[in-house]
């Protein structure tokens, strides 16, 4: 007899991803994403300049407030087929570059290494031992036994109130909590160490986009930055060198700590190398265009399909031709009118609510298809793309986990052993440490680019009369985000914004594949049906983020979540 | 100098009440003087980078749309010990924004904020716009005032404007043309 367990979020205005497994022999055998709220927020630009649209599509999420406006700014400049000058895409680069460092170190400390680390059994754990150990593993400055004794003591401290706090809610003694107290503690160094790296990252941001969380300095056509490296009141040579300590901050915490910390816990749970694979379709956009033309790219973008990598095809552009034929979105599943798949641009957004009904509709999420494909985007297809076309920076990174994660298991991992629940976090960790290389790389393009003299930003827009259509995309932290607009005589006429989360939660189509969330929980073991923390960790690893339209507070107090056992 | 006391507007502006700070915020820039010991915010929805901007501050203003705990337009106050209380809950989706998250982490890593207020007004209309709904429009001159007292009780004078600056929200920047 099968169990059903269903996670929900209750409270009414911030009500976000639903999940239901039934769980049979203790394994998962059904599974349903559901985002159960309504995100229609596109209407919103229906009329409006396409010049102003960026101002609100960075308001759709808190978290991805910079990809969404770049995003935006890239689909109006390609329905104008409008090219914006190096500096901009240089400048643009080294936002998006700090902005994922930023997002990839937070998801990974605080949003999800707790699924994995038990932080109650740190009282237990030996600080100067855990602090050799991780000497032994990597040459990161931050293990000494003082910076152990001081995260110990912040945990015993939280015991000893008995109040957690934050910690209040994990599950802790979990059966499936397997580090021992020494790696738990050194993770929890890592992870309050990694609240002051993340911030800045953030900071570089801020200092390129004028203001942090929304940046103030894009524009149709490049970018509003004044460039004299003489003036205090523009970007000069200060604000460049500013940025350029911040990322030489950041770059060895990626990749002598945070890189290390997710091969290490891989290599310690490797029985979650061989499950969560799911939808084994995987597609990325190439991205940090080099040019104006926006001809070569530092990121590339392809597609793998059925998890072979030896069938990688390549995107040459940031969306190619068949990119922009291929992509529909199937609505059979999702509470919306509409019998056919639609194409973005001809997408429309119109509720038809019938309540959670498994086999009939039951999510707000629409269900995008590449050619009737369900796609995995993320760090994953990130990496396996680039590393199936030989990719160089990609395959440094890629085997260098490989190997130190082989070390560590003492047994042979494998790029395919990447294709699981565990190996969406080791990828993120790999694209995090190819991203803070190219930090580097694209500060130093702009700072010569910049000294020759170049101080060009912007190329103004013309609208054309009649109708065009763009797409812009941008390869994100969660994968794959594309913005549809379609523009009449100088106004928005119609927006669509696929996202990443929209592939990755995307529910069964008219034929009823899954999306890969439900594809990758299937097989999952459930240790305990009250504590479902295997599909904890099986949906954190794709780094879920429909949470970002409606803030309120709710002063009821109620739970966020709750899991029902039915 | 990191201004001490920071005053936060929470929300989503494009879904009606819940734009209630953001627009609080720039009502607050326009029409009163605060000196350089405050810093005004337009957080937007953050996730837990919010935490990066409590660092160095004494005083946390938050204000914010409630969606539950009184009637529409009902004006709420909450302070750090009643926040306190409301703990942070099990995540499913890793960006659920909430802000008692925010503020446990934010202990966690040692910043220690003196006194939090919640100024919160109960909403109702949270469809796609961004004009507040009629309930949480009454109740903002009441918000505005509240954050007022509030800051000058911590010692510093806030002047209202005698001619207020005139709102140039990039959201009102143009009504929109039928396509």
């Amino acid at each position: 007899m099968a169990t059903r367990i269903n996670i929900d979020p209750v409270t009414r205005i911030e009500g976000h991803l639903r999940i239901d497994v039934e769980v049979d022999g203790g394994n998962v055998s059904k599974a349903w994403a559901s985002c159960t709220m309504w995100r229609g927020i596109e209407n919103i630009l229906l009329g409006r300049d396409p010049r102003e649209a960026w101002l609100f599509t960075q308001r759709f999420c808190g978290v991805c407030t910079t990809v969404h406006a770049m995003a935006s700014v890239r689909a109006v400049e390609d329905a104008l087929k409008l090219q914006i000058p190096p500096n901009a895409q240089f400048i643009r680069n080294l936002i998006l570059i700090n902005h994922a460092l930023h997002d990839h170190i937070v998801h990974f400390y605080q949003l999800s290494a707790l699924d994995w680390v038990d932080i109650m059994t740190i009282p237990g754990a030996d600080p100067a031992k855990a602090a050799s150990l991780a000497q032994s593993l990597s040459s990161w400055t931050g293990n000494s036994s003082k910076e152990m004794q001081v995260a110990q003591d912040k945990i015993k401290g939280f015991a000893a109130s008995g109040q957690l706090g934050m910690f209040a809610t994990g599950y802790w003694g979990h059966p499936a909590m397997k580090l021992p107290p020494d790696v738990n503690l050194i993770a929890f160094t890592h992870y309050l160490q990694a609240l002051e790296y993340q911030r800045k990252a953030l900071q570089v941001v801020g200092i390129l986009g004028g203001k942090t969380p929304h940046i103030q300095n894009l524009a149709v056509g490049g970018v509003q930055n004044a460039i004299n490296l003489d003036s205090m009141a523009t970007m000069n040579m200060d604000r460049l060198y500013m940025m350029k300590y911040l990322q030489d901050a950041v770059i060895p915490f990626v990749q002598e700590c945070y890189f290390n910390d997710a091969c290490t816990i891989a290599a310690l749970y490797p029985e979650w190398m061989s499950y969560g694979k799911g939808v084994n379709n995987y597609m990325a956009v190439p991205d940090l265009p080099l040019n104006a033309q926006a001809s070569a790219f530092d990121l590339p973008g392809g597609m793998i399909l059925n998890g072979n990598l030896g069938s990688a095809s390549q995107f040459y552009t940031a969306a190619d031709g068949e990119f922009r034929e291929a992509v529909a979105e199937d609505l059979t599943h999702a509470w919306y009118k509409g019998k056919e798949a639609q194409r973005p641009w001809q997408g429309e957004t119109i509720p038809d609510y019938t309540d959670f009904q498994e086999d009939g509709k039951y999510t707000w999420v629409k269900a995008p298809r590449y050619d009737q494909k369900p796609m995995q985007v993320g760090p994953l297809s990130q990496v396996l793309v680039g590393y199936a076309q030989g990719h160089p920076l990609t395959r440094k990174w890629t085997d260098l986990a490989l190997a130190k994660i082989s070390a560590i298991s003492k047994r042979h991992v494998t790029v395919n052993d990447l294709q699981s629940t565990m190996g969406r976090h080791v990828a993120r960790a790999i694209r995090c440490a190819m991203l803070s290389e190219l930090a580097t790389k694209h500060w130093k393009y702009l700072v010569t680019n910049v000294s020759r003299g170049d101080t060009a930003t912007y190329n103004p827009p013309k609208f054309p009369d009649g109708e065009v259509e763009g797409v812009g995309t941008h390869e994100a932290p969660r994968g794959t985000l594309s913005h549809w607009v379609v523009v009449k005589n100088g106004r928005i006429a119609n927006y669509q914004a696929v996202v990443p989360t929209t592939w990755n939660a995307s529910p069964r189509d008219s034929t009823g594949q899954p999306g890969p969330y439900e594809a990758s929980l299937l097989g999952n073991p459930i240790a305990d049906p009250e504590k479902p923390l295997e599909v904890l960790r099986t949906v954190h690893s794709f780094d879920p983020c429909m949470a970002c339209a409606c803030h309120t507070f709710d002063p009821d107090g109620k739970p966020i979540a709750q899991v029902k056992v039915l | 100098m990191i201004p001490r006391i920071l005053i936060a507007g929470v929300g989503n502006l494009l879904l009606q009440d819940d734009g209630l700070g953001p627009q609080a915020i720039a009502r607050l820039q326009a029409e009163y003087e605060f000196g350089d010991e405050v810093e005004l915010l337009d957080i937007g929805t953050p996730s837990l980078d919010f935490v990066d901007y409590l660092r160095g501050r004494e005083v946390l203003v938050l204000i914010d749309a409630l969606s539950g705990g009184g009637e529409p337009g009902e004006v709420l106050t909450f302070d750090k010990v009643q926040l306190k209380e409301f703990l942070p809950n099990m995540r499913l989706s890793a960006h659920q924004p909430c802000l008692n998250e925010t503020l446990h982490t934010a202990e966690t890593a040692g910043i220690d904020l003196k006194e939090i207020l919640l100024v919160g007004v109960v909403g109702r209309s949270f469809d796609v716009g961004t004009d507040l709904g009629p309930y949480v429009s009454r109740a903002m001159p009441e918000v505005l005032e509240l954050v007022a007292s509030f800051v000058r009780r911590h010692g510093v004078p806030v002047e209202r404007r005698a001619v207020p600056l005139p709102i140039r929200g990039w959201w009102e920047a143009e009504s929109p043309v039928k396509a």
